[in-house]
């Protein structure tokens, strides 16, 4: 229902502004970007205003992501994934946001790109973020040489 | 502990948390953001937000996506809203799914890549119904195909394992010129698409 309500609205933007093949022939790549990042906008706007909540079914759970019996059978595993939240909520406002989008499952010349960055500012930022992370789960004795994690 | 079981780890603290909306960024922000518009301290505060809030990563990627699949169908051709809608419906279909298959987005890219259609051809002229063709591809369990107005109004799709649709006649207007295009489901969960291809349709 989404996409076709933004695939729908993107056709009319083009065909309302352009209104014959000829002109469409012409329009430079800017303007057919901008017309999908509105319709985008546009959307989500409308949607603000219903106060419609997404679900994301799509996305896996946590059991299904993780899916190792012997850590789905740790008692302390909340507790773990709690510490690993606070973790990188810890993190230098500069490395985290690179973090939490690695974390999220983008690539990392998908945040450079995102971020206008070198890759390899970017990985060094991450790197740096990563091992803050370990280096704070270390500390509390959740390291390699616990669980084997 | 290496960074698939992070990753593992800090999603199942993401999905426990209870997402509210008061402190969401606004829209303008995500679309700065993924515009790469602004002052870069304000991008990255929003990005910060975006990629700890489900609801504003979701709306992060749709915009991400559409913009995406723009850049990607943005060529001189006729075929340009077609090829753009095109791109959007797998890309932001790709979108709803980013969280578990990030790798099958990159398969979406692209115009064609791999999906030889058949019958008919940009010289067909069709009367009584329009029967597609196109070869088949390995690894692909669904066909998705689509036949649209020039003006990009969908007017028939159905899906298929077969290499075969027939439009019924009554589903065209006689006189008028007709695109369509195919899309396969592989079992590798990427896709391939085919290029976008004319035909016009006669009165019998």
């Amino acid at each position: 229902e989404e996409r076709e309500e933004l695939v729908q609205d993107v056709r009319i933007r083009l065909w309302r502004a352009l209104e014959t093949d000829d002109r469409i022939s012409s329009v430079p790549a800017a303007y057919v970007y901008r017309a999908a990042v509105s319709a985008a906008v546009d959307l989500i706007r409308r949607r603000r205003a219903r106060r419609e909540v997404y679900v994301d079914v799509g996305r896996p759970s946590g059991e299904a992501f993780f899916g190792h019996a012997e850590l789905v059978d740790l008692p302390e595993r909340s507790d773990l994934t709690d510490r690993v939240g606070a973790a990188v909520e810890a993190l230098l406002p500069s490395r985290r946001p690179v973090v939490r989008m690695y974390l999220a499952g983008y690539k990392l010349d998908e945040i450079a790109q995102l971020l206008g960055w070198t890759n390899a500012r970017t990985r060094n930022l991450l790197y740096r973020g990563l091992e803050d992370i370990r280096e704070s789960l270390k500390l509390q004795g959740l390291g390699p040489e616990r669980g084997e994690l | 502990m290496n960074d698939d079981i992070l990753r593992g780890l800090y999603r199942q603290h993401l999905a426990r948390r209870i997402p509210s909306r008061d402190l969401c960024p606004s829209v303008e922000s995500i679309e700065a953001l993924v515009s790469r518009t602004g002052e870069e301290a304000e991008r990255l505060i929003t990005l910060d937000h975006v990629m700890a809030c489900p609801a504003c990563r979701h709306e992060f990627d749709l915009v991400r996506t559409a913009g995406e699949a723009a850049r990607a169908s943005a060529r001189p051709s006729y075929k340009l809203p077609l090829a753009l809608a095109a791109g959007i419906v797998s890309l932001v279909a790709g979108a709803l799914f980013l969280s578990s298959r990030r790798d099958a987005i990159s398969t979406m890219r692209g115009e064609s890549d791999g999906i030889a259609l058949v019958l008919p051809d940009e010289r067909s002229v069709l009367r009584d119904s329009a029967l597609l063709t196109w070869h088949a591809v390995p690894d692909a369990f669904q066909y998705h195909v689509e036949v649209l107005e020039v003006d990009g109004a969908l007017r028939y799709q159905r899906s298929s394992q077969d290499t075969v649709a027939t439009v019924p006649g009554d589903s065209l207007t006689p006189g008028k010129a007709y695109v369509w295009w195919v899309r396969a489901d592989l079992a590798t969960a990427g896709e391939r698409r085919s290029e976008l291809r004319r035909f016009t349709f006669k009165s019998p």
